[in-house]
């Protein structure tokens, strides 16, 4: 009996015993294949190792039955029985190694902690559970780190030691190719993003002028540190992609800037008084140029006429002259309101002029 | 026979459970020292090496101490230094370091936190150290490159022999305290009231300019229509003045007396227009 049951037990703890021993046998195959970087070679290893484990159920059970061949089909059921659970629970283990990889992650899959391989999106297998493991790493997902919400982020120092108030955005995703770096190199991976964004961001910053960042240099800036922190990142090999930079906020201060909104109305102040000044300009200087012709034109006119009357004077200027001068009288007279008094009367001291005011009236 | 089977499943039960004590598996993140009574033994997958994986151990004398293989961080808070200079700034940094020697690391510092402890101390004191030696522009530009090498040099010389490798020590705050802060933005402030009254003023200057340019060219204009008017009249009048000046009374006084202007002249007197011709007559002699 002794005897029996220490083969039975030998044989018995063959399916157990075998995890380890298959192992041994397996892992050259599996070693050789990942060797070979293709792992097109899985599905006939899958298939092997299937048939292994059958053949040495087979053994198992055959060897049982030949050992206590006596002993009745009821125990012959029992071990059948035992054989198929075994078998049973030899795919449920064995299920554990498949993988489900969705549209834009990878796997990046394990053997005893150490990294193998990565899985593209689809249904894959990799080795059973406390032998194989993975991880799903998002490898397209675009994630966004906010800088400077608060004073204490978003106020920095200028070259030329002013303060600018900055908020910016570091766009970032997991390297596609590298994504096993992701998750075995940088603890904490998005906190060394955030520092190490912030700290470019700073170095940049206070090696420009102050005028520049806030206006015509926010574009360097951003480049600028986008460049530096993927270069760091890469120095980690972090196994990070650095999408962009943006700055969303690029200001003086809170207590300065309305000095230097002050600034940019100023500007428009002068602007404003500079167009009134044009628009003076603008009126009295067509307004001369019309006060020229004018005198020009009204003095040709005047002397065109004196010359005609002129001609006409030097053929008889005697007569002329004095017809000139009665008519002249003539017309004054005609068209003035006139009082003719007797200079002898002596009226004038007595002249009720607001009366003749009146009558004119 | 059935007791003797339960011993069985016993014994592989035992089994198992030994062979769990004596199978590790080291991640490829971490590093693994193997203690044998606490005498360190064995080291697995530190770094430069490639090592991870399963390996085999006496089970319950061996013991295996997991420690992490990846590039962590440390952030070093609000640091006043003393510049060169003697002015003030508060300085926040962050350290990326790893273990590089898990033997060393686990018999000076043992646990990460005691790691970081030690390391918050040191960094502290290089970037006093090196900060202390140069003036405030250095650091907020200059340098900042160097300077943040310097520090890393040194804390990874003091940190020397615990196992520590400091891979980048990074300035990233160098700010003003509060209070020197609003000394700067009262400067702030002041430098762009002055550029706003210069812009000002000099919009006015340039107003100013514009106006009295323009002016100017009036008046030149207007005299150059005055200039040619004379002329003109010079050129027609120059040919006979005498008759000119009668020509001449004799409209002044058309158009002096305009209609309704009451005359109040005796009749020996109404040749009104006289009073004009000899009045020409005495400005001219």
């Amino acid at each position: 009996m002794p005897n029996n049951n220490k083969s039975n037990g030998g044989n018995g703890s063959g399916p157990w015993g075998s995890e380890p021993d298959n192992d041994d046998d397996n892992r050259s195959p599996w070693s050789r294949g990942n060797g070979g970087g293709s792992n097109g070679t899985q599905p006939p290893d899958l298939g092997e190792h299937f048939e292994k484990m059958r053949e040495r159920l087979k053994l198992g059970s055959s060897s049982g039955q030949n050992k206590q061949g006596g002993n009745g089909g009821g125990m012959n059921l029992g071990r059948f029985g035992a054989a198929v659970a075994i078998v049973v629970a030899g795919f449920a283990w064995l299920a554990t190694g498949f993988v489900v990889v969705d549209a834009g992650e990878q796997a990046t899959v394990f053997r005893f902690g150490k990294w193998q391989t990565n899985f593209g999106s689809g249904l894959r297998w990799r080795w059973p559970t406390p032998i194989g493991s993975h991880v799903l790493v998002p490898v397209e997902d675009q994630l966004q780190i906010r800088i400077g919400d608060n004073k204490s982020e978003s106020l920095m120092l200028t070259e030329d030691e002013n303060i600018a108030d900055i908020q910016f955005s570091v766009f970032w995703k997991v390297n596609t190719e590298q994504p096993q770096d992701f998750i075995l190199n940088v603890k904490e991976p998005e906190a060394a993003v955030r520092m190490v964004a912030e700290s470019v961001m700073r170095e940049v910053v206070g090696k420009s002028q102050l005028q520049n960042v806030i206006t015509t240099e926010r574009d360097r800036v951003q480049q600028e540190v986008k460049l530096q922190t993927q270069t760091l990142l890469d120095e980690y090999r972090a196994g990070i992609d650095i999408l962009d930079v943006q700055i969303a906020r690029s200001d003086p201060p809170q207590p300065v800037i309305e000095a230097f909104n002050d600034v940019n109305k100023a500007e428009q102040d002068a602007e404003t008084r500079i167009n009134n000044a044009r628009q003076v300009a603008n009126q009295i200087l067509p307004e001369a140029r019309a006060y020229r012709d004018r005198v020009i034109a009204e003095s040709r006119g005047s002397a065109d006429r004196f010359n005609k009357i002129y001609e006409e004077y030097r053929l008889a200027p005697q007569v002329t002259r004095e017809r000139m001068y009665l008519e002249t009288i003539e017309r004054v007279l005609a068209r003035a309101d006139k009082t003719v008094l007797d200079s002898e009367s002596g009226a004038v001291p007595y002249l009720p002029l607001d009366r003749v005011e009146r009558r004119q009236q | 026979m059935r007791t003797i089977g339960y011993a069985i499943i016993g014994v592989i039960l035992a089994i198992i459970v030994i062979a769990m004590n004596a199978l590790y598996t080291v991640r490829q993140d971490q590093q693994a020292l193997v203690l044998q009574f606490g005498d360190p033994v064995n080291v697995r997958n530190e770094p430069g090496t490639d090592e991870a994986g399963l390996y085999w151990k006496l089970p319950v004398a061996q013991q295996v101490v997991m420690l992490d293989r990846k590039n962590i961080g440390l952030n070093i808070s609000d640091i006043e230094v003393l510049a060169s200079d003697q002015r003030r700034l508060v300085v926040d940094a962050f350290v990326r370091w790893r273990i590089n020697d898990p033997l060393k690391f686990y018999q000076r510092l043992r646990t990460e936190s005691q790691a970081s402890r030690q390391l918050d101390r040191f960094t502290e004191s290089a970037i006093r150290e090196a900060l202390g030696r140069v003036p405030v522009p250095e650091i907020v530009s200059g340098q900042r490159a160097q300077l943040m090498d310097r520090i890393r040099e040194t804390v990874n010389n003091n940190m020397g022999d615990t196992g520590i490798d400091i891979i980048d020590v990074r300035i990233r705050q160098a700010d003003l305290p509060d209070q020197i802060a609003e000394g700067v933005y009262d400067r702030m402030r002041t430098a762009r009231q002055q550029e706003a009254q210069r812009i000002r003023s000099e919009g006015a200057e340039e107003a100013i300019r514009i106006e009295a340019a323009a002016r100017e060219e009036s008046e030149r204009i207007r005299g150059e229509g005055d200039a040619q008017r004379n002329a003109i009249y010079a050129a027609a009048y120059g040919k006979d003045p005498d008759f000119f000046r009668f020509y001449r009374s004799l409209i002044a006084c058309e158009e002096a007396i305009q209609d309704g202007t009451r005359l109040i002249v005796g009749p020996e007197k109404l040749d009104v227009c006289s009073v004009f011709s000899s009045q020409a007559e005495k400005v001219s002699q």
